[in-house]
């Protein structure tokens, strides 16, 4: 892997030398390479095994203000392809509009980078040489646990990955770095039969280490418990009611928050956060924090997709105010806002602004004790749809859970709808546990909504 | 310039992967070579933003052997990268395998293309797409509203595979897709923003927008964004629902076509597993799954698999006639091949997908339909939506949606989600309007982490209850 790296590395400062001499006033590039092992399994035999190799390279230019992007997944690997992928970048900039928020970051040569990318543990050496022996073992120890619990009829999308990768940069400012790292995965899915119609559930897990994962035989139980719950599941009418969310579930609210506060969004206002900046976005007490140093985080890293070092950044403060958008260059720029070093880059992408490990604290106690503190409400487990609509802030999509009655769940639920404004159903959270997990970069507790619109129907169709 | 009979890939090379591909024992192998331009642009408050170029090559190698597969892909295309990729992909037959399966020799086939071939990029080119969006940038400032935001983005793909199997089959094709959106904010009184959006593509390439013209794409952009000025809450529980024509095949794409699709029913996680011959929908439906459609989003002269596409009738009158199937699951489950194995590209194996997916028309005047509902909801755009195969409940979101009162359109009500099940909204469907169309070219679909473009469609169609989502009581 270290020649690997080295090459990664060269082309991409070649890559920002060729454009330079083609005319380019700045340009950085990023090149990645990297390979991956899947494997799945039912009914007892390996279903499919994929093995991923790539080694991609993408070149942003800047002339006369102009910006032109070119990537190329069929990366150079001579002299004379390199150049032309830079005469093909230059070529794509002439036909853009100048502008003086086309910037590059000032130049960081970062010599510590190294250090504190060791220091993040994102590169685990079990992980990088996993063969397929290790997947395919995994797939097959969740398949077989799986199916041996009763009351489960069958197993879908059983599969264990392993990744490896390094992304290098290259920046005419003078930055050169590589970044390694790591990934494994596991998930799985249980089917159970439901009178005529079936259910599912999954669990999964995921780390930058092997060791890190939970047991295949845990994941496997886990999602057949909670297969087997959703037997059974009934409409309800519609009504008003607390709506507790379990971290999964949490996440994608996190996840449309953080990406609400992208200086990227807020600049083009395609965010229904635009005039939220210095307001409060959540109930005083909760804390939303991005934080790019975590060991072994899954989204730690060393520096950004600029070569800007990625401060831990306190996005919504203890009082539940919206402190800071998230930057990269551009739209730092455009907004004049502060850089918070949060460009997101890959090969084949325009640098853009995006969260990193992001933290929600400030809470305590568990699902459960939600649970116990809810007289009579909703607790979502999975979502339909898509939402909310990034520039409004609508929310409504389709939910399944299980109804809660005197504090403790009374039966499994599906076919509803949960609805709101995003920011009022983000002001309305009134209960935080701290039962965040790792295996997500976006690590959210379970919340509780105080009262959120449900949708559904007097009764089931095949309801028994 | 190179000719599409000139292979992707040296076709000695190629047979030599398949051989090696088959050296342990599998009973199959397929390479398949893709290579793809990609340009995107995009337009915002009357400046080009960015402009963006992609290339791609590379080689995908697919070995089966009963139901298992496996895949391994490389867009290192130097031989010794490829032949370590066709070892990789040799493995499904483990350690002990014994070769008991010889590839024939490949036999050329190349198909017909919809594009031009000897379209390549020039600076002309890319300014005559800037000009294009900048059209329907303009149009939509000269409709009369006030715009907060107009941003416009363009993206065409010009792809080419080589599709060669043990079996013999040699395939070459070309393919070209080319899509712009149009996005418009406006202000409304009560200071909250409305958003409307338009688009259309097809694989007519750049011509597409002869037919239909930017200025078109900018005015229905402010029409849909000043519709919605003044919006109320979407009500909240069952409701009567009539979906307008076009882009509410969405809502088919989700409710039966994702259910239909050979892989889920194989695995018997699908809803409609095993019900072939039943009735599943009301007689009034009949759901058509056509990849021969001229230079539609959706359809290609073969599929992924070197399969030619066709046109498969998955319901008529209500009553399941089939499944989308691929190679491998048409073999597993005994049936015919419905060209319907599709790949986002060289880095995934195929899986059964929909092209174009839409319901036949029926005979009711679309404004009749609406004149019965004395109380219900209707719904004339709508963006994504989602499908739980196992149980059928999905959700669709409605962007532009009205409430219908004594037979007539009320006012507008905000974005809500429809939510529904499958088999128990086609059992709904009472009413079907002889306006059945195609959405105008802009669907991509998402099924385990992989895109295609697929195109959907749906007459005037009235549903007796479906949840909306909405949040008035």
């Amino acid at each position: 892997m270290i020649p690997a790296v080295e090459w990664a590395r060269e082309l991409a400062g070649a890559l920002v030398d060729a454009a330079r001499k083609a005319g380019a006033d700045a340009g950085d590039a990023a090149v990645s390479l990297g390979s991956a092992l899947s494997a799945s399994a039912r009914e007892g035999t390996i279903e499919e095994l994929t093995r991923s190799s790539w080694r991609a390279a993408g070149l942003r230019v800047i002339v006369g203000g102009r910006l032109g992007f070119v990537s190329s997944a069929d990366a150079p690997l001579d002299a004379r392809s390199i150049r032309a992928l830079a005469e093909s970048a230059l070529s794509l900039a002439r036909v853009a509009t100048p502008s003086d928020d086309n910037v590059l970051p000032p130049a960081v040569p970062d010599a510590g980078a190294a250090a504190r990318e060791a220091a993040l543990c994102t590169w685990d050496d079990a992980t990088a040489e996993a063969g397929p022996d290790w997947a395919t073992a995994h797939a097959l120890a969740m398949d077989a646990a799986l199916r041996r619990v009763p009351g489960v009829a069958g197993t879908k999308d059983v599969s264990a990955t392993t990744r490896r990768g390094v992304l290098a940069l290259a920046t005419s400012s003078g930055f050169v770095g590589a970044q390694r790292g790591t990934a494994a995965s596991l998930s799985c899915t249980a089917i159970a039969e439901d009178g005529g119609r079936k259910q599912s559930e999954r669990d999964w897990d995921a780390a930058r280490a092997l060791a890190a994962l939970r047991p295949p035989e845990e994941l496997a139980r886990v999602a057949a418990l909670r297969t087997l719950a959703r037997v059974g599941a009934r409409a309800l009418p519609p009504t008003r009611a607390p709506v507790i969310v379990e971290p999964s579930v949490a996440r994608g609210f996190l996840a449309a928050l953080l990406s609400a506060a992208s200086g990227a969004a807020v600049a083009r206002r395609r965010s229904w956060l635009c005039e939220l900046l210095g307001e409060a976005v959540l109930p005083p007490g909760v804390s939303v924090i991005d934080d790019a140093n975590i060991v072994g985080g899954l989204a730690s890293r060393a520096y950004d997709g600029e070569g800007v070092l990625t401060p831990r950044t306190v996005i919504v403060d203890e009082a539940g105010v919206l402190r800071t958008l998230l930057t990269d260059a551009h739209s730092a720029h455009r907004l004049g806002v502060p850089l918070t070093g949060h460009a997101a880059r890959s090969a084949t992408t325009l640098p853009a602004p995006g969260s990193t490990n992001t933290l929600v604290t400030g809470g305590s106690g568990t699902l459960d004790d939600l649970i116990a503190s809810t007289r009579r409400g909703l607790l979502v487990t999975s979502l339909l749809g898509h939402g909310p609509d990034a520039v409004t802030g609508d929310y409504s999509r389709g939910a399944a859970g299980f109804w809660i009655e005197d504090g403790a769940i009374a039966f499994p639920v599906d076919g509803l709808s949960i609805a709101g404004r995003m920011i009022d159903m983000l002001r309305g959270i009134d209960r935080v546990a701290a039962d965040a997990e790792s295996r997500a970069a976006l690590r959210a507790p379970s919340l509780r909504f105080a009262e959120l619109a449900i949708g559904g129907r007097e009764s089931a169709p095949d309801s028994r | 310039m190179r000719s599409v009979a000139v292979p992707l890939l040296d076709l000695g090379l190629v047979s030599r992967l398949i051989g090696r591909a088959l050296a342990r024992g599998g009973s199959f192998a397929e390479v398949y070579v893709q290579r793809r331009v990609s340009v995107a642009l995009e337009i915002e408050g009357g400046e080009v933003r960015s402009a963006q170029a992609s290339h791609e090559l590379g080689v995908g190698i697919r070995v089966l052997r009963e139901a298992a597969c496996t895949y391994a892909y490389s867009d290192d295309t130097s031989e010794g990268a490829l032949l370590e990729c066709a070892d990789a992909a040799a493995l499904v037959a483990g350690a002990d395998g014994e070769v008991a399966t010889l590839a024939r020799p490949l036999a050329q086939r190349t198909r017909a293309h919809h594009a031009d071939p000897s379209r390549v990029l020039t600076t002309q080119e890319l300014d005559g797409r800037v000009a294009l969006l900048f059209r329907a940038h303009e149009a939509a400032h000269g409709a009369g509203t006030a715009l907060e935001q107009v941003i416009g983005t363009w993206a065409d793909v010009d792809d080419e595979v080589l599709i060669a199997t043990s079996e013999g089959l040699l395939v070459s094709d070309r393919r070209a897709l080319v899509r712009m959106g149009l996005e418009v904010i406006v202000k409304d009184g009560d200071g909250s923003r409305k958003v409307g959006t338009a688009g259309g593509g097809s694989r007519r390439g750049v011509d597409h927008f002869d037919v239909q013209t930017p200025e078109a794409i900018g005015a229905e952009a402010v029409r849909m964004a000043r519709a919605q000025l003044g919006a109320r809450p979407a009500p909240l529980g069952d409701r009567v629902v009539v979906v307008g024509p076009g882009s509410s095949g969405v809502l088919l794409h989700e409710a039966v076509g994702h259910g239909l699709e050979a892989d889920f029913v194989r695995k018997r996680s699908s809803v409609y597993t095993g019900r072939v011959g039943q009735q599943v929908a009301s007689e009034l439906v009949t759901v058509v799954d056509d990849g021969t459609l001229p230079l539609s989003r959706g359809s290609l002269n073969v599929d992924d698999e070197g399969t030619p596409t066709a046109r498969t009738v998955l319901i008529e009158r209500g009553v399941l006639r089939g499944y989308l199937t691929d190679r491998h699951n048409a073999e597993l489950l005994g049936t015919e091949r419905t060209g319907n194995g599709r790949r986002q590209s060289f880095r995934h194996a195929p899986l059964p997908r929909m092209t174009n997916t839409f319901l036949l028309r029926g005979s009711d005047d679309p404004a009749d339909i609406v004149r019965g509902v004395p109380s219900g909801v209707y719904c004339r755009a709508f963006g994504g939506g989602q499908v739980d195969i196992a149980n059928g409940n999905f959700a669709f979101e409605v962007r532009e949606g009205y409430l219908i009162e004594d037979g007539t359109l009320g006012a507008a009500i905000k974005g809500a989600t429809l939510v529904g099940n499958g088999p128990e909204v086609l059992a709904k469907i009472t009413r079907v309007g002889h306006d059945g169309t195609m959405d105008p070219g802009v669907y991509t679909c998402g099924k385990d982490g992989q895109s295609v473009p697929v195109g959907v469609g749906l007459p005037t169609v009235r549903i007796d209850g479906i949840t909306v989502g909405g949040t008035a009581a």
